[in-house]
């Protein structure tokens, strides 16, 4: 039986004003998975992701994450998460330390980091001077570098050119292992595709489904994501 | 909640705002060397004129420049004030607090960390000022010294915490200048910094009585010249507790992100 990595009882997370980010959800995610989160813009894929990561608190309910250190987790958020007045190689060398890496080896990790998001030519530009895909990179690769057992990633692949998507998934599908565990909230539905291995589905707050990605098509008759989520949202 | 100290995650964050600030070398230099010894050597050389080099103060008679030393000092704790400011903003309004602390940076260690560095200014500042003051004919003896640095040291906590708690409320960079130009001036000139409260006209005394700052120029004098704790002193340390816990209890307690669902 795998271990869970991440477990939420009855969470609802309510905003300011009344608006529910999330209601009510009960999940349990085991480790060596690649999980796509899907739904419609305002579902609570972020929330979720938020609540995960310990930057939102749940209005009610709990967040368990079974991770032996507090900086197994790394987060790319939808946001240009980003300390604009450090270059490129520190940004990526602030995961390598948040993971817990010695100044030598963070480097070094840097270094194979920028490399693996082709950026290692711009390593000492300041991130005002990249472009919107460039800065994406960089928070990929910052996260990466923190060599975390939960990766959660917040539309981590918008502004990403085909060629740096490509990369981009087959680095993450060589990250999932018996002691990781991936969560990617996306609209990009060719690259969930390519790259999970099961679906949690939210609709207005809800989680209305979590199973695997075959399970998740053969439930709505569909051949592909695309089709499956139309079917779902309809 | 029980809230310990994480050395490395502290070394850190230090790390990483040392690399930020000498990233701006220009303004660390102005910051560290340029303003305290333009205030020493330039404002205090012409007022010393005025004055007559000579200071009443705690029944006591004083050179001007011996004076007014511990206040160009404590001056300095308002320029450390700003660069925490826009460092907080930064690190909140991108997000870079909350990637910290989700990547398990405990809020005790995150907070220690940031306050190191203006910390290490206001002690470079203090150590650099020190031969000029000497040349000058700044009175000053090792006890009164260290005195000073320790109630700065303290002082500067609690100006980076205030530095945390405020920026939770900016919601972008003009609020953040706009708050900045409205309090430092008036900080600075009803604080007696320059000259001995008493002599001041009445309204003056009574902003200054309103004024924290003012308690600090206080503590640092009576530190530098008296080699003694004041009143203030201790009312700083209760501050810099309430502070600490204040801003522990938000970055534990309550969203570290304004977040869309």
């Amino acid at each position: 039986m795998k271990q869970t990595a991440i477990q939420l009882n009855q969470v609802t997370k309510t905003y300011k004003g009344g608006i529910q980010g999330l209601q009510c959800a009960n999940l349990e995610i085991p480790y060596n998975q690649c999980v796509g989160i899907i739904g419609a813009n305002g579902a609570g894929k972020t929330t979720l992701i938020h609540l995960i990561a310990g930057v939102l608190r749940p209005s009610s309910g709990s967040v368990k994450k079974t991770i032996c250190k507090p900086n197994d987790l790394a987060w790319v958020s939808q946001t240009q998460t980003i300390d604009w007045f450090l270059s490129v190689f520190d940004n990526v060398r602030l995961g390598a330390r948040l993971g817990g890496a010695s100044i030598s080896d963070s480097y070094e990790v840097s270094y194979e980091m920028l490399e693996e998001v082709g950026l290692l030519s711009k390593k000492m530009l300041l991130p005002d001077q990249l472009s919107g895909g460039e800065i994406r990179r960089v928070q990929i690769a910052r996260a990466l570098a923190q060599k975390a057992k939960i990766l959660l990633l917040d539309e981590p692949t918008v502004g990403l050119d085909p060629v740096a998507s490509e990369r981009f998934i087959d680095k993450i599908t060589q990250t999932v292992s018996e002691e990781t565990v991936v969560l990617i909230a996306s609209h990009d539905l060719h690259i969930l595709e390519k790259s999970v291995s099961s679906v949690l589905y939210l609709n207005e707050g809800h989680i209305e489904a979590f199973q695997t990605k075959e399970e998740f098509l053969k439930n709505f008759s569909s051949h592909t994501l695309r089709e499956a989520f139309f079917a779902a949202h309809n | 909640m029980q809230h310990t100290i994480n050395p490395y995650a502290t070394k850190l964050i230090f790390e990483y705002e040392l690399r930020a600030i000498f990233r701006d070398r220009g303004n660390l230099l102005r910051i560290i060397c340029i303003e305290p010894l333009a205030y020493l050597f330039l404002l205090v050389g012409g007022l010393k004129g005025l004055s007559g080099n000579h200071m009443v103060w705690g029944g006591e008679h004083f050179d001007y420049i011996t004076f007014v030393y511990p206040g160009v000092l404590a001056l300095q704790f308002l320029r450390t004030f700003t660069h925490s400011v826009y460092r907080f903003t930064i690190d909140r309004r991108w997000g870079l607090q909350a990637l910290k602390i989700a990547s398990g940076i405990d809020s005790l260690s995150y907070i220690i960390g940031m306050v190191a560095t203006p910390t290490a200014l206001f002690v470079i500042q203090t150590v650099i000022t020190l031969p000029f003051a000497l040349l000058l004919g700044v009175q000053m003896s090792f006890v009164g010294i260290f005195i000073l640095l320790f109630q700065g040291m303290l002082a500067v906590f609690c100006w980076t915490l205030m530095a945390a708690a405020i920026t939770a409320f900016f919601k972008n960079y003009t609020q953040r200048d706009l708050f900045l130009s409205f309090i430092l001036l008036p900080l600075t000139f009803t604080a007696p910094v320059f000259y001995s409260m008493d002599k001041a006209a009445f309204y003056l005394q009574i902003i200054s009585k309103l004024n924290p700052f003012s308690y600090q120029v206080i503590a640092m004098r009576q530190a530098f010249l008296f080699e003694s704790f004041s009143f203030s002193f201790f009312t700083m340390l209760v501050c810099a507790v309430l502070l600490l816990c204040s801003t522990l209890y938000s970055l534990g307690k309550g969203d570290l992100i304004n977040s869309e669902v």
